[in-house]
């Protein structure tokens, strides 16, 4: 009964300012969207860190000209280390035909190589116990010593950046995040304070008929979480479209090089949360758009 | 009913607003507040109303002392206490039916009951028919009656009009005042504050001047 009473009340204020109200809700849906950006951006270096981690390969090249046997011999002795999982095995014609579907279309390149260029390697990933940087780089030093081993790659370098480069990333992205939160408070809070303003006699009238503080802010606090949900539609809205754009541009009809990590967009209680978020602190706004006009007028008054 | 008790209230710097007020107005009174502008009227009902705290002294109001009443209690205190003002006050954006309808919504009563009720008052005040226009369609004495049905809707026992007639001419001004002796007349005390001298003196009721911040004069009169 009251909700519906307060609802209305909301809904006439948005009305009343419907410019302002307009322009808050814009600016906090592109607050919301730089925010939600970089937690799409965060979410997704992080399933990629972890994808990546997984996918540590250490690679050895060997030499041109080993027999089968000497070959064998390699495999056997990799297979000693107790940190190694599984071995695979590429012979030098293999390596070329896996380059030449990589190049299709551009075929041409390869056609001046006459000889086959390419190093028989064999790839070898970590069992799961052993996936640390440190087990890494003592296999690929011990891998080196192996005789017809010509070069070990053990793709730590860049994965140590990209680790750092998330950890900067996730702490960036909570300051921001704070930082929007409190700009999102803020922007609110003012607009509504104006739409204070302009009731502020019915407000005093209000309190002076007994009205209690919670039934002079409901309606404000409604205002504020409308405005807020209605900027967090918007943002995640228009993030959506950025977000499916993006994939199809890049990873589906370019052949990003991310082809086998896909992006990942918000999960449906993400979402929900996301919105629960713009909702509340649009509310918080508006809830303190009333209190701090309340604190102004307990400062100096009038004689009469 | 409402007493007071050497009330001081000053607002720093100068002459205190009010200077050692004693008062005491029974149930079912009628009293006129009269002075100039800045004797002190104003902050006297704000004090009632625990819109202003005395700086010393003690106020009581309905049995409660308002020096010790919390914020929190405050809007308990007011739904008892009906409030007039000389601007109206009515919220433009409403009609006469939602601006005379909010204390009641206030304590939270549903729309069934508040309906009857509001239309009841409305008609004790003569706008039974102006119930779905907007305040700025309505003359300046048609206004004051709803100010009033708003502040009677909630049957308070104590009624506060501050100026009432200030806004008004001299005919309008005793229509209102007639309808203020006949709420008093069903039970209200009423309090009211004017620097007008013709009507308190004509209507013989209880007249206390201000002046300064000083009671200079408090007769009880006769009723005529």
């Amino acid at each position: 009964m009251r909700i519906v009473v307060f609802l209305q009340e909301a809904v006439n204020n948005v009305n009343r300012h419907r410019l302002l109200s307009l322009a808050t809700t814009i600016t906090i849906s592109l607050i919301l969207m730089v925010f939600g950006l970089f937690l799409l951006i965060y979410f997704n270096l992080r399933g990629l860190g972890g994808s990546l981690r997984e996918q540590v390969v250490v690679t050895a090249y060997l030499q041109d000209g080993l027999t089968r046997e000497e070959i064998r011999d390699i495999e056997e002795r990799i297979h000693q280390e107790p940190a190694v999982g599984i071995v695979h095995f590429t012979s030098k014609e293999e390596a070329l035909q896996e380059f030449q579907e990589k190049l299709q279309g551009q075929a041409g390149i390869l056609q001046g190589l006459g000889e086959n260029p390419l190093p028989a390697s064999f790839d070898i990933k970590l069992s799961p116990t052993y996936e640390t940087p440190e087990v890494v780089k003592r296999l690929a030093e011990t891998l080196k010593l192996i005789k017809g081993v010509e070069e070990v790659q053990d793709g730590l370098d860049w994965l140590d950046r990209f680790t750092s480069f998330a950890r900067f990333a996730r702490i960036m992205g909570l300051g921001i995040g704070v930082l929007l939160g409190i700009a999102v408070i803020t922007i609110t809070s003012n607009t509504i304070r104006l739409s204070f303003y302009t009731r502020r006699e019915e407000i005093e009238l209000m309190r002076l008929i007994g009205a209690k503080e919670a039934f002079i802010r409901a309606p404000f606090f409604i205002e504020g979480a409308v405005v807020g949900l209605s900027g967090g539609v918007i943002a995640l809205l228009s993030l959506g479209c950025i977000f499916f754009l993006f994939q199809k541009q890049f990873i589906i009809e370019k052949g990003f090089f991310l082809k086998e990590v896909p992006l990942t967009f918000f999960s449906f209680e993400l979402l929900l949360l996301l919105l629960f978020m713009a909702t509340f602190l649009g509310g918080m706004g508006g809830y303190f758009s009333v209190s701090s006009s309340v604190k102004t007028r307990r400062g100096p008054r009038s004689l009469w | 009913m409402i007493q007071l008790f050497h009330v001081y209230k000053e607002f720093g710097g100068g002459l205190p607003a009010l200077d050692d007020i004693n008062l005491a107005i029974e149930k079912g009174e009628f009293v006129f507040v009269t002075g100039p502008s800045g004797a002190g009227k104003t902050t006297l009902l704000k004090l009632l109303t625990g819109q202003e705290r005395a700086s010393s002294g003690q106020v009581q109001v309905l049995g409660k002392n308002l020096s010790y009443l919390k914020d929190s209690s405050l809007p308990y205190l007011r739904r008892n206490i009906g409030y007039i003002f000389q601007d109206f006050r009515l919220i433009q954006q409403k009609t006469v039916f939602e601006n005379v309808s909010l204390p009641l919504q206030i304590i939270g009563l549903s729309q069934e009951q508040i309906r009857p009720r509001v239309q009841e008052v409305l008609r004790s005040v003569g706008l039974g028919h102006r119930a779905d226009t907007y305040p700025i369609q309505l003359s300046g004495g048609e206004q004051q009656r709803v100010a009033i049905a708003r502040a009677l809707v909630n049957r308070p026992s104590i009624l506060l009009a501050d100026e009432p007639t200030g806004n008004l001419d001299e005919q309008l001004g005793w229509e209102i005042f007639t309808l203020l002796k006949e709420i008093n007349a069903y039970g209200a005390t009423v309090l009211v504050a004017t620097h007008q001298q013709g009507i308190p003196k004509k209507v013989h009721r209880r007249r206390i001047s201000l002046e300064k911040g000083k009671i200079i004069y408090d007769e009880a009169m006769i009723s005529g």
